[in-house]
C-alpha cells in the first residue's frame, strides 16, 4: 500500500551536512512525546520489561538457578545421604517434614526434587551454550563465505536432520556409557544432534544480512572478511539465534529427562527428574506423588524457558503482533 | 462500525440529479500505538457517469485511503470513519449493512490496484480469477465463466487469450498482469472504476498503453472513473477534473485544463513545476522543499505552510477553508490570488 | 515435474549415506562384544565364535563393514540378519506397523486439531479466544511427553474407567485396534499440535494481510469465501511442509510414548537392541527412520509443487 499513514516519526531532511552543522542545528522536526530508544536491543528491552510473561519467566528462572546452586537453602534433608531414606516408609504420603511424601526407596521426594534441579539446569545451559557457539560460528562462516564451505556444511547438517534426535541421543549415550562421563555424556549427545538447528538459523540470518546495503557498502570500502563477519553480520544475525537458543534450552531439559527416563541419561546415585519419574513409574497407579512432583517441576522449568524465548522473540520480531 | 438503516441498494439509474458518487466531508483515522493518525480530514468531491476524476497527491496524502473507504476495504479497526458520507447514486454507503456493501463491491464499484503481481492470487489461474466474478455474482457455470473470461481478456487485448487462460499470474509480464486486473475489475460492468496508481509499477511505454486502454474502456461503458496517482504527467490526457490532496485534505480542485494553465495552490504549482519538460532541458528541475507532513503531528494552520514559498503569518495559525474561485474550482490557500496570478517566488 | 523429483532423489542419496554411516560408526563403537552378549552366560566354542564373527564381517574395518551393509541395502533391499539368524526386515515388519500406526494417528490429530485451533485463533486475533489458545499452546509445548503421558494415562485411562465403568482409552498394548492408539497418539502429537496451531495462526494472519486478499474483498466476495478460498489455499502451503517433515519426527520420537504405553513398536525394539548390542537391529531401525524422513520430505516437495504454481514452473 502506498498510502499507509506514516506512524514512525518522519526522518529529518537528509542532506549532506557537515558534522558541525548537525551538532549546531537542533532538529526542527518535533518527535512524538514518548521518545523510544533507537536500537533493536534497546527497543526490545524496553518492550520486554512490560511483558508479564517475561517477568514471570525471569522470576521462575532466577528461583531455579538459586535452587540448583544452593539446594540446601530449600531443603534441610540431604538426599545423597543414605541415612535419610528408610525403606520401611516407602511410598508414604505427605507428612510433616516430608511435604511431598516418600518414594519407592523411602527417600524424601521433596529433597530429591529440589536437588534434581541442578542437573537439569547444568545440562540445559551447557548444551545451549555449546550448540549456540558451535552452530552459530559454523553458520556464520558458511553464510559469510558461501561456496564450497557452505555447500559442505549444509549437506552435513542435512544428515543430522534426518536422524531422529531422541534415538540418536539414545545411541550415543549408550555407546559411551562405559566411559564414566557422568552427566556430560548427555550434554555431548544432545550437542552433537542439536547444533545443526542453530547452524541453519544463523546461516539464514547471515545470508539475509549479507545482501543489505550497509554490508555491501562495507565490502566495497575494502573491509576485511573477518571484520565484515564479526562487526557487521554477526550483530545483525544474533537476534534469531538468541531466540532459538532460549527456546531450545527448555527442549534440552525435556530431552535430558527423557533420556534419563530411558535409563541412558543421568545415572543413579545422581538425581534427575527424568530418573525420578522412571523410578516411580512402576508403582505410579498406586502412589502417583513421587512421579507427579518431579513431573511438575520439570514442566515448570521447561515452561519458564519457553515462555522467556517466546517473549524475547515477540520483542525482537514485532512483525507478528 | 455504523449501524444499519434500511438496506436499500442504490437504484441502477440513480435518483434525479444526484451525482453518481459524492463524498461529503469524509474523515478517516487510524488508531495506532503511537496515537491517532488522521489520514483523511474532510474530503468532498463528486463524480458523474462518463467522467474521470484524477486524485493527485504524495504518498501519505490520504488519496488511497479515501479510495479504500469508498470500496469499504479498510481494516476496521484500526481504521475508523468518524464523520462523513459516501453517497453512491444518492445512498450513503457507510450506512449500509456489510451484506449490502458486498453487493456493491466489485459489481457496481470496482477497483484496480497498483502492483498487479501481489494483487492477483498467486495460486489460482488468471482464468479462474476472472471467471470467479461470474460464478459468484452471476451464478454461472465454470465453463460459461471461463468463456466470459476469454472475452474479457480479448477486450483488454491480451494476445492468445484462450491459450493463456490457465496460466498463473507470475507467468505474465507486468503490463499483461495489469490488463488482467483491469479485465477482472470491468467484468460486471461497474458504474464506478477506481484505479489506484494503475501504472506506477510499469515501464513508461507500457504506462501509456494501459492509460489508453482505461480511457477507451471508459468511453465505451460510460462509467465514472477515479484515477489516483502521484504523477501529473499521467493525468493530462485522461482526466476531466483534478483534486489535489495534501495531508488528508483537498487543497485544490479544478477542471484539468484550468489547472495546467494556472494552478491556484502553491502545492499544485510546485507539482507542476517539478515535471521534467523538454523545452526546459538543461535547467535545474524544481523540487518542493521539505517532506510531507507527519500525520501524527500535523503542523498547525495550513498543513503546507512549512514548505510554502507564499507563507504569511496567518498561514501558521489559520486553517484555510476551501475558497471558491469559480463554479468548478476551489483552492485551500489564503493567498490563492497571488498564486493564480503567477507571482513567482 | 519428473526432473524435479529426480533431482530431489539424487540430493537425498548423500543424506541417506551420511546418516547411515554415522549410525554405523556409533554402533561399531558400542562397548562389548555382541557375539559374547548373544551367548549369554554359556561359554562358547571359539571356533563357532570365529565363524559368526566372520559371517557378520565383524573382523573387517568399519568402512568395509559399512560397505557390506549399504551395498546389501541399496542393491538387494536387504537389512541384514540378527545374530540369531532372523532377517531384520522380518523382525521389524510388525513393530514398524505399530509405530507407523501410532505416528499416523498422531499426525491426523495434529493436522485436524492444530489447523482448527490455529484458524480459530487467527480469526479472533487479539481477543480472548486467541490469547487463550496461544496460552494453551505454550503449555502443550512446555509439558514434556513424559509428563503428559503419565498424566493422561492416569486421568483418561484409569480414572475415567473407574468413573464410567468402561475402558474408553486403553492404557497399554496395541491389541484393541485404533482405540489403543488414541491416547498414546494424542500424547505423541501434543507438542506438534501446539506448533502447528501457532504456525497456522501466523500463516493465516500473514496471508490475510496480502494484497490479493484485499483484491478478493474488492471483488465483492463474502468474507467466508475470501478467507476460506483465497486465504486458506495460500496459508496451507507452509503447513503441508511442516506436517510432512513431522511424520519422521513423530516416528523417531515415539520411543517415549511406546515405553509409557507399552506399545511393541520400533522405538521399544531399538531400546532393546542397544542393550543387547544387536548392531543389525539398531542400524536397521535408524535406516528405516532415515528413509521415512527422506520419503516424507520428497512427498512434501511434490505437494509443494502442486500447491504453489510458482515452484512448479521454475
Amino acid at each position: 500500500m502506498s498510502d499507509t499513514p506514516q506512524v514512525e516519526p518522519v526522518p529529518q531532511e537528509t542532506r549532506t551536512l557537515t558534522k558541525d552543522q548537525v551538532v549546531a542545528t537542533p532538529p526542527p522536526v518535533k518527535r512524538p512525546k514518548e521518545a523510544r530508544p533507537a536500537s533493536l536491543w534497546g527497543d526490545a528491552w524496553h518492550d520486554l520489561r512490560r511483558r508479564p510473561m517475561f517477568i514471570v519467566s525471569l522470576v521462575l528462572i532466577a528461583i531455579l538457578l538459586v535452587m540448583s546452586f544452593w539446594p540446601s537453602l530449600f531443603s534441610s534433608i540431604d538426599p545423597f545421604s543414605a541415612r535419610t531414606c528408610e525403606l520401611a516408609t516407602a511410598r508414604q504420603g505427605p507428612s510433616p517434614g516430608h511435604l511431598f511424601g516418600r518414594d519407592n526407596q523411602g527417600c524424601d521426594v521433596y529433597a530429591r526434587t529440589i536437588y534434581g534441579a541442578r542437573n537439569s539446569i547444568v545440562i540445559g545451559v551447557t548444551t545451549t551454550l555449546i550448540t549456540a557457539i558451535v552452530g552459530g560460528l559454523l553458520g556464520l562462516m558458511a553464510g559469510t563465505r558461501g561456496g564450497v564451505v557452505d555447500t559442505v556444511t549444509s549437506r552435513i547438517t542435512e544428515i543430522f536432520f534426518a536422524i531422529p534426535s531422541i534415538l540418536g541421543a539414545l545411541l550415543i549415550t549408550a555407546t559411551f556409557r562405559d566411559q564414566d562421563l557422568g552427566i556430560w555424556i548427555v550434554v555431548i549427545a544432545l550437542s552433537i544432534l542439536a547444533w545443526p538447528m542453530t547452524f541453519r538459523i544463523m546461516r539464514a540470518a547471515v545470508i539475509t544480512a549479507r545482501s543489505q546495503d550497509f554490508v555491501i557498502a562495507a565490502r566495497a570500502l575494502g573491509a576485511s572478511q573477518s571484520r565484515i563477519m564479526f562487526r557487521h553480520l554477526l550483530p545483525n544475525a544474533l537476534a534469531p539465534v538468541i531466540v532459538i537458543a532460549t527456546i531450545n534450552l527448555g527442549g534440552f531439559i525435556a530431552a535430558e529427562a527423557a533420556l534419563s527416563f530411558l535409563g541412558v541419561g543421568v545415572q543413579s546415585p545422581d538425581i534427575s527428574w527424568g530418573l525420578m519419574i522412571a523410578d516411580a513409574r512402576n508403582r505410579f497407579l498406586e502412589a502417583p506423588l513421587p512421579l507427579v512432583f518431579p513431573a511438575v517441576f520439570l514442566s515448570i522449568t521447561v515452561l519458564a524457558f519457553i515462555m522467556m524465548g517466546d517473549a524475547v522473540r515477540d520483542a525482537l520480531d514485532p512483525k507478528l503482533r | 462500525m455504523r449501524k444499519t438503516s434500511p438496506d436499500v441498494l442504490p437504484a441502477e439509474g440513480g435518483l434525479g440529479n444526484e451525482p453518481l458518487l459524492a463524498l461529503e466531508d469524509l474523515h478517516v483515522e487510524f488508531g495506532t500505538r503511537a496515537g491517532i493518525v488522521r489520514a483523511v480530514n474532510g474530503v468532498s468531491y463528486t463524480l458523474d457517469s462518463g467522467e474521470t476524476l484524477a486524485v493527485l497527491g504524495e504518498s501519505g496524502s490520504g488519496k488511497s485511503v479515501t479510495a479504500q473507504a469508498i470500496m469499504g476495504i479498510l481494516d476496521m479497526p484500526p481504521a475508523r470513519i468518524p464523520k462523513g458520507e459516501i453517497r453512491f447514486r444518492g445512498t450513503d454507503l457507510l450506512k449500509l449493512s456489510e451484506e449490502a456493501r458486498t453487493q456493491v463491491r466489485g459489481q457496481r464499484i470496482a477497483m484496480i490496484f497498483q502492483d498487479a503481481l501481489s494483487a492477483l492470487n498467486p495460486v489460482f489461474t488468471v482464468g479462474w480469477q476472472i471467471s470467479e466474478m461470474f460464478r459468484v455474482h452471476r451464478g454461472m457455470s465454470k465453463r460459461d465463466g471461463m468463456a466470459k473470461a476469454v472475452e474479457l481478456m480479448d477486450k483488454v487485448r491480451i494476445p492468445a487469450a484462450r491459450q493463456r487462460l490457465n496460466d498463473y499470474p507470475h507467468q505474465f509480464s507486468g503490463g499483461m498482469r495489469q490488463r488482467i486486473m483491469i479485465a477482472m475489475a470491468i467484468a460486471l460492468d461497474p458504474e464506478v472504476l477506481i484505479a489506484d496508481e494503475p501504472t506506477t509499477a510499469l515501464d513508461v511505454t507500457v504506462q501509456a498503453q494501459i492509460m489508453e486502454l482505461l480511457a477507451e474502456l471508459q468511453r465505451e461503458s460510460n462509467m465514472g472513473m477515479i484515477l489516483i496517482t502521484h504523477d501529473l504527467g499521467v493525468v493530462a490526457d485522461v482526466a476531466d477534473k483534478i483534486a489535489v490532496m495534501y495531508g488528508g485534505r483537498i487543497v485544490e480542485n479544478a477542471l484539468v485544463h484550468d489547472i495546467y494553465k494556472a494552478p491556484a495552490h502553491p502545492y499544485t504549482k510546485g507539482l507542476l513545476e517539478s515535471i521534467p519538460r523538454v523545452d526546459l532541458k538543461g535547467q535545474e528541475l524544481y523540487a518542493i522543499k521539505g517532506l510531507p507532513p507527519n500525520l501524527l503531528d500535523m503542523p498547525p494552520g495550513c498543513a503546507f505552510h512549512p514548505r510554502c514559498p507564499y507563507r504569511q503569518d496567518n498561514c501558521v495559525t489559520d486553517v484555510p477553508p476551501l475558497y471558491e474561485i469559480s463554479g468548478t474550482r476551489n483552492s485551500a490557500c489564503h493567498y490563492w490570488r497571488e498564486v493564480l496570478d503567477g507571482d513567482n517566488r | 515435474m519428473g526432473r524435479y523429483i529426480i533431482r530431489r532423489l539424487i540430493q537425498a542419496i548423500p543424506v541417506l549415506l551420511g546418516a547411515t554411516l554415522f549410525i554405523f560408526a556409533i554402533v561399531f563403537a558400542l562397548p562389548g562384544d555382541p557375539v559374547a552378549a548373544l551367548a549369554g552366560e554359556k561359554r562358547q566354542d571359539p571356533a563357532i565364535v570365529a565363524i559368526i564373527r566372520d559371517q557378520y564381517h565383524l573382523n573387517d574395518p568399519l568402512l568395509l563393514q559399512y560397505w557390506h551393509y549399504i551395498s546389501g541395502l541399496l542393491f538387494e533391499g536387504d537389512l541384514g540378519k540378527t545374530f540369531a539368524g532372523v532377517p531384520v526386515s522380518q523382525l521389524l515388519a510388525g513393530k514398524l506397523q505399530v509405530t507407523l500406526n501410532l505416528a499416523l494417528v498422531a499426525l491426523v490429530m495434529e493436522a485436524v486439531i492444530g489447523v482448527l485451533l490455529g484458524l480459530w485463533a487467527a480469526l479472533r486475533r487479539g481477543r480472548a479466544t486467541d490469547t487463550g489458545i496461544l496460552a494453551s499452546t505454550l503449555l502443550l509445548i512446555s509439558v514434556p511427553t513424559l509428563v503428559t503421558g503419565f498424566v493422561l494415562q492416569l486421568w483418561l485411562g484409569v480414572w475415567l474407567k473407574q468413573v464410567t465403568g468402561t475402558e474408553i482409552f486403553p492404557i497399554a498394548g496395541a491389541t484393541q485396534g485404533l482405540k489403543s492408539y488414541l491416547l498414546p497418539g494424542f500424547v505423541l502429537a501434543g507438542t506438534s499440535i501446539a506448533y502447528l496451531t501457532r504456525l497456522t495462526r501466523t500463516s493465516l494472519v500473514e496471508t490475510l494481510r496480502s494484497d490479493y486478499i484485499r483484491t478478493a474483498t474488492a471483488k465483492g466476495l463474502s468474507r467466508r469465501r475470501v478467507i476460506g478460498r483465497h486465504g486458506l489455499r495460500n496459508a496451507l502451503i507452509p503447513l503441508v511442509t511442516y506436517l510432512g517433515a513431522d511424520l519422521g519426527a513423530l516416528m523417531g520420537g515415539a520411543v517415549i510414548t511406546e515405553t509409557i504405553f507399552n506399545l511393541p513398536g520400533i522405538g521399544n525394539q531399538l531400546y532393546q537392541g542397544v542393550y543387547l548390542r544387536e548392531q543389525p537391529i539398531v542400524v536397521g531401525i535408524v535406516t528405516i527412520l532415515v528413509l521415512v524422513y527422506i520419503l516424507a520430505n520428497l512427498i512434501v516437495d511434490m505437494l509443494y509443487a502442486v500447491l504453489d504454481p510458482r515452484i512448479r514452473y521454475e
